[in-house]
């Protein structure tokens, strides 16, 4: 396989990935604590460690408060416009326990394969 | 920048990119109704005013433009926006121009949703045919009508000639109206299993 097409596959494969991890990082990274837009997707630039259009999360977080799995409030600021903040529901703390397990399960077995 | 809050920016080319972005992306929100207009237009300001603030390096054209870079073109992340908010209004008690939107939106998208789209906008024309026939019967009692043709074959509509046999007299008017209710009840509620489904 060339160079190029090697890049290309692990490009595609590390988009997928990426895809996949969103919203489980979305709700660990609102686990911890509230955020509003700019903060959230700065943090999950800085963990997922890619660029990537910043707008393209808005869609994604308006469709988990849709699911109920994020809850959200408009404040006001003292200076400068209104925030809105993102929350993670009880649904979404369930959710995300059950991710979680999931994920070391996942890893538990990629770690055995690496292990042979 | 002498005021984040209402945007307004020291430097004309600055507000200038500013505001063309801002036109675009309020465009590209043109099928939602205000309140989540306001609401998606007041999101992204918010972000973007933030990362201007945040890139302190540059002219405020400089870092307006690179704000907007990372956001993203609004062609690639607002449509998708648009159709998660009319979504959330394709819950029950929605309004129909909500799910008319979304239905246009999903109608090119294959097969299955442009046949879906398809029938369900001939249900929504019989639903407004069955309106208009019910209210056009107070009006032209003789003409409007269910009728029976001399072949007999049933028939809705505005008729002038004597071969023609009614059906429901002033009946129509009730039944068509509660037939067009009922119809249209039907098929919203219809939509929204269908794109809830598709965006699941």
């Amino acid at each position: 396989m060339k160079s190029d097409d090697l890049n290309e596959q692990f490009e595609k494969w590390q988009l997928q990935l990426r895809k996949g991890v969103l919203i489980y990082m979305v709700l660990a990274l609102l686990n911890k604590q509230e955020m509003y837009g700019y903060v959230l997707i700065s943090a999950l630039s800085e963990k997922l460690g890619a660029d990537m259009a910043e707008g393209t999360i808005y869609p994604l977080l308006n469709r988990m408060v849709r699911s109920g799995i994020l809850t959200f409030d408009w404040r006001i600021m003292e200076s400068g416009p209104a925030r809105k903040y993102y929350q993670i529901s009880k649904t979404g703390r369930q959710l995300l326990k059950r991710m979680r397990d999931h994920w070391q399960d996942v890893s538990a077995g990629l770690q055995e394969l690496d292990d042979v | 920048m002498s005021d984040t809050g209402n945007s307004t920016f020291t430097q004309q080319q600055a507000q200038t990119i500013w505001s063309a972005y801002m036109r675009k992306v309020e465009g590209l929100c043109g099928s939602l109704d205000n309140r989540q207009k306001a609401d998606i237009l007041a999101e992204l300001k918010a972000h973007l005013l933030e990362s201007f603030i945040q890139l302190d390096d540059g002219d405020e054209e400089t870092r307006i433009s690179a704000a907007i870079a990372k956001l993203g073109k609004p062609e690639d992340f607002v449509p998708l926006w648009v159709e998660e908010r009319l979504l959330e209004g394709a819950q029950p008690g929605s309004s129909t121009r909500n799910l008319f939107f979304l239905l246009r939106s999903n109608a090119l998208r294959g097969v299955q949703q442009f046949a879906f789209t398809m029938i369900v906008g001939f249900g929504y024309m019989m639903s407004f045919y069955f309106f208009i026939m019910a209210v056009m019967k107070v009006f032209f009692p003789q003409n409007v009508g269910l009728w029976l043709s001399p072949s007999g074959i049933p028939f809705m509509g505005y008729v002038d000639a004597d071969e023609f046999r009614e059906v429901l007299g002033y009946w129509l008017t009730p039944i068509g109206l509660v037939t067009a209710v009922l119809l249209q009840l039907f098929l919203n509620y219809l939509v929204r299993q269908w794109v809830t489904h598709f965006k699941r």
